[in-house]
């Protein structure tokens, strides 16, 4: 079964859009089109763990609790922060480096998985940072990756895409 | 934007009334004239096709959510506007913000949220996506 991982503007944007149902802008729609898919098709959905902190406290209101109940927390597994300290010499933000290496890295609640399959993201300037730098993080990853213990060292790139791209 | 959303101009009814009279010969004569009356007629069947087409897939779309909220369980309830919510604001005042600034808080948020995160142990047969 595949894992997706929804970044945190994705997320904000599903919550927020949930609020007034009957005013949608388009990138809403667009959202709750993918979240909608990722369920109907039953993928495991994820987002970073800090994103279900900030909900978790208002999961008495029915938008925050629907939509944590269809997406798990993805935790830092080991080496997150190495592999974000290393793709940060590759340019990017430390909060763009730090959820692409949690897409890298991250875990379960079981420590059951070691990263995702697909990070979705709103971000443009991510994307187009991920797409024109991917060849040399994918060289940069197995440099480190061979030194690693198992299942460490099997660690691989996530696929990056925008939630209006196929996903499925 | 569909094209009758605007009552014709008088200008627009009078050529309308011409056009009405004439056979389907006399019409292709008029298009082959002014060929943009073709081109514009298409444009516009697409835009209205694709406009009832969008609107009934969001239709489709919010039922479904909606139905998904309807299942979400007691003692839970919608959000209202007095309820408390992001940033130490409630329900009502945050949706007031305009964009930017919710984004603003919700960046904050997420950077304390995740200062003090731990790293965890991965079990070595733990699932590693097929790349």
């Amino acid at each position: 079964m595949p894992s997706y991982l929804l970044d945190k503007s994705v997320a904000r944007r599903i919550v927020e859009s949930l609020y007034h149902l009957d005013n949608l802008s388009s990138e809403e729609v667009m959202v709750l089109n993918l979240w909608r898919r990722l369920q109907i098709e039953g993928v495991r959905l994820f987002v970073p763990i800090g994103v279900v902190n900030i909900l978790r406290r208002f999961a008495h209101l029915v938008e925050i609790g629907v939509f944590l109940s269809t997406v798990e927390p993805l935790r830092s597994g080991c080496y997150v922060k190495r592999w974000a300290r290393r793709l940060r010499q590759h340019g990017f933000t430390r909060e763009d480096a730090l959820v692409l290496a949690l897409a890298t890295y991250g875990t379960d609640a079981t420590g059951d998985i070691l990263g995702v399959d697909v990070l979705i993201t709103l971000d443009k300037p991510l994307l187009n940072h991920f797409q024109v730098h991917q060849l040399e993080l994918r060289t940069r990853l197995l440099t480190m990756t061979r030194q690693l213990s198992m299942p460490y060292c099997r660690a691989a790139l996530p696929v990056m895409l925008h939630p209006g791209e196929s996903v499925l | 934007m569909t094209i009758m959303e605007n009552a014709p101009s008088r200008h627009v009814q009078q050529v309308a009334e011409l056009v009405r009279r004439l056979d389907r010969d006399e019409i292709r004569q008029l298009i082959w004239l002014v060929p943009q009356l073709q081109a514009e007629s298409e444009t516009v069947t697409w835009k209205q096709g694709d406009s009832a087409q969008e609107v009934r897939q969001r239709e489709d779309l919010v039922r479904w959510v909606r139905d998904r909220m309807a299942q979400y369980a007691y003692p839970a309830h919608p959000m209202r506007g007095e309820d408390a919510f992001l940033g130490d604001m409630t329900v009502e005042a945050y949706f007031a913000l305009p964009e930017a600034e919710r984004e603003r808080i919700w960046d904050e948020l997420y950077a304390a949220a995740i200062k003090t995160s731990q790293e965890h142990e991965v079990k070595p047969d733990a699932v590693v996506p097929a790349r």
